[in-house]
């Protein structure tokens, strides 16, 4: 009886776990065979193939400009997160300052936040602050956004580092801004990049807070592709989301062989 | 601060501690401790752990700053500096090294801050790198080596600048049985080849004993023994180096007026003491190997039961209770074990062997060696 439960059991989580798999990737599935059609409609299951999709999204001046206006927001904002991150953890991590916590809790709030609700807020202070469509104004938007994933990465890379080759190089004469730059920085550097990728991947694919704060020209790319699928259904942007996904898929990885070079440094 | 105090200076003393003191938030770590420490020793504080002895090499290196108290390195108080100031070098248990610098890397470090030119630094590393044998690992990453390897560099790359004084904390610590033992032979080849002078912490009495010229014995946040290792081992001069360094079973005695001697808990007989033993309380140390199976002439004499044996190859350690204490350790060589556990024996502590330490109230004794206020 016990055994059979257990055959049971096993079998539901095999199949929820397809279940899971299926549904994730169908749509990225989907999405890529049409955008390798030739129609100018959407359908499913696509004609036949062609590089259409791809040659209208290259073509056309708007979608190359809302490529270059997401990649001059996310990238700043990218930094800025980083910029931010970096002390704010060795603040929570190292020192005994009163309201740590808070400082990091803080930082990391966004992702509690629903975003609507933090489109709203940015909304009003920016129309008090003039910063509403402003490309300022994005960037700082994006960077809050993506704080919390680069100082969740930076975090937890840091408290992975030991502290004595930092002591060992104080004792060998160097400063401790030095020891810090040079020994634990750069013991850092992987988990700093693999968490500024996610950060940024982040930033680049946000949508609502642009429709609140951004303005008519500010259009970026995932803004690009909502705005088509309201106003018409042209399958160029299964293009733009294939090579947005693509493109996620490749920083991941980058990120994810960061982490594994790393890794097997500290095991010394 | 305390440049105005007076210090006596022996040329020799490469470091003064002048009543050395450290609390954190009003807690005490470290007792106001003053030795000297003279060119070239080997100097081990040892102790359980939260003895204050990590707190002391700390605050030798640096990274804590004493509440009271000097830290004179080469009669210049360094109490204030900060460690990269202090001319020091220091090997921790973890061995530390750069992951991301090759071996040879790691030991020019110390060399690159203090700006020794680029001949200088390949020829140091070079000759560091035969010193602790490794001139054909000079390329390898720290995670290419083995962790007696990794401690070898570690110890390379504190010494290349030779330093004034070089702290090692629990350096073998992480390292298994029979590496430890040949990193002791290592680093005591290392001290004598180089003549630096060693400040080494650890918890291991065999390590201290192995290794060091002096010993300082650490319990409760301070010093309570120092001395040289054979010293400090047959004469310890309080209970706590007794059992903790000679490894000695402690028991309640007493001398009489006619200086007779008795132990407190009863037992039949009582013993002449040594010629001169001052009449009171006493406590009798046994050393593992300074007890006898059988009766000695003139040595007081434990009846107990043998609970059972350990075999140590040639040797084989006794756990007997006897009747005025239990779990008494006596080592005797394996080809006279005729014993077996349930057995009654006599146990004689021969005075020469013995371990006598009147039971005055606890004072600390005082080590000026060199440094008076």
């Amino acid at each position: 009886m016990a055994k059979l439960l257990d055959i049971v059991v096993r079998s539901l989580g095999r199949i929820a776990l397809a279940a899971i798999v299926i549904v994730i990737l169908a749509p990225v599935v989907v999405v890529l065979l049409i955008s390798f059609s030739d129609q100018v409609r959407f359908a499913f299951p696509p004609g036949g193939f062609g590089w259409r999709q791809y040659q209208e999204l290259f073509r056309d001046p708007v979608w190359m400009e809302s490529i270059g206006l997401s990649l001059s927001l996310a990238l700043p904002a990218t930094f800025l997160a980083v910029a931010v991150a970096l002390p704010v953890s060795l603040i929570a991590q190292r020192s005994k300052l009163p309201g740590r916590n808070l400082l990091q809790g803080t930082a990391v709030a966004s992702i509690i936040i629903p975003t609507t609700a933090l489109a709203v807020g940015l909304f009003t202070l920016y129309s008090r602050l003039g910063l509403t469509s402003t490309n300022l104004g994005l960037i700082v938007a994006q960077a809050v956004l993506a704080l919390p994933i680069v100082l969740i990465g930076i975090t937890t890379g840091l408290s992975k580092i030991s502290r004595t080759p930092e002591f060992a190089a104080m004792t060998m004469g160097a400063s401790l801004t030095r020891a810090l730059l040079e020994i634990t920085g750069r013991a850092l550097l992987p988990a700093i990049v693999a968490s500024a990728i996610m950060g940024f991947l982040h930033a680049f694919d946000e949508v609502v807070i642009v429709n609140f704060v951004g303005g008519p020209g500010q259009v970026t790319l995932p803004k690009a592709i909502l705005d088509s699928v309201q106003n018409q259904t042209d399958p160029v942007i299964t293009a733009a989301a294939s090579l947005l996904m693509i493109g996620s898929a490749l920083l991941m990885a980058v990120a994810a062989i960061v982490g594994r070079i790393a890794s097997r440094r500290r095991r010394g | 601060m305390t440049n105005d105090r007076e210090t006596t200076m022996n040329d020799d003393h490469v470091l003064v501690l002048d009543a050395v003191a450290k609390s954190y938030a009003g807690v005490l770590a470290l007792a106001p401790t003053s030795f000297a420490i003279e060119k070239g020793e080997f100097l081990t504080l040892l102790g359980p752990s939260g003895s204050g002895k990590s707190t002391l090499l700390k605050l030798i290196a640096g990274f804590e700053t004493p509440t009271s108290g000097a830290i004179l390195l080469r009669s210049l108080d360094i109490s204030g500096l900060s460690p990269a100031q202090r001319q020091l070098g220091m090997v921790f248990q973890s061995y530390s090294l750069f992951p991301h610098l090759t071996v040879a890397k790691n030991i020019e470090y110390g060399l690159k801050r203090r700006k020794w030119s680029a001949e200088r630094r390949r020829a140091r590393v070079a000759e560091m790198l035969a010193i602790v044998k490794l001139e054909h690992r000079a390329n390898a990453l720290p995670a290419e080596l083995s962790g007696g390897q990794q401690q070898r560099v570690a110890v390379a790359r504190a010494l290349a600048y030779d330093p004034d004084v070089l702290l090692m904390d629990e350096p073998l610590g992480a390292l298994d049985r029979t590496l430890r033992l040949e990193m002791e032979s290592e680093i005591k080849r290392i001290h004598g080849q180089l003549g630096t002078t060693f400040i080494y912490v650890t918890h291991d009495q065999q390590e201290a004993m192995h290794l060091s010229t002096r010993i300082a014995i650490m319990n409760n946040s301070q010093v309570v023994a120092l001395g040289r290792p054979d010293d400090l081992f047959r004469n310890p001069p309080n209970v706590f180096t007794a059992e903790f360094f000679s490894d000695a079973t402690t028991v309640a005695a007493e001398v009489d007026d006619r200086t007779r001697f008795r132990f407190e808990a009863g037992g039949d007989g009582s013993w002449a003491a040594p010629a001169g033993t001052a009449p009171g309380r006493y406590t009798f140390g046994i050393r593992p190997r300074a007890a006898r199976l059988g009766i000695v002439e003139g040595a007081p004499v434990l009846r107990g039961t043998i609970t059972s044996s350990m075999l140590f190859g040639d040797e084989v350690r006794l756990f007997i209770d006897a009747d005025v204490v239990s779990g008494l350790r006596v080592v005797i060589p394996s080809r006279a074990n005729t014993f077996a556990p349930g057995d009654r024996v006599d146990v004689s502590i021969p005075w020469e062997d013995a371990i006598l330490l009147p039971n005055a109230p606890v004072t600390s004794r005082a080590f000026h060696a060199g440094a008076t206020r």
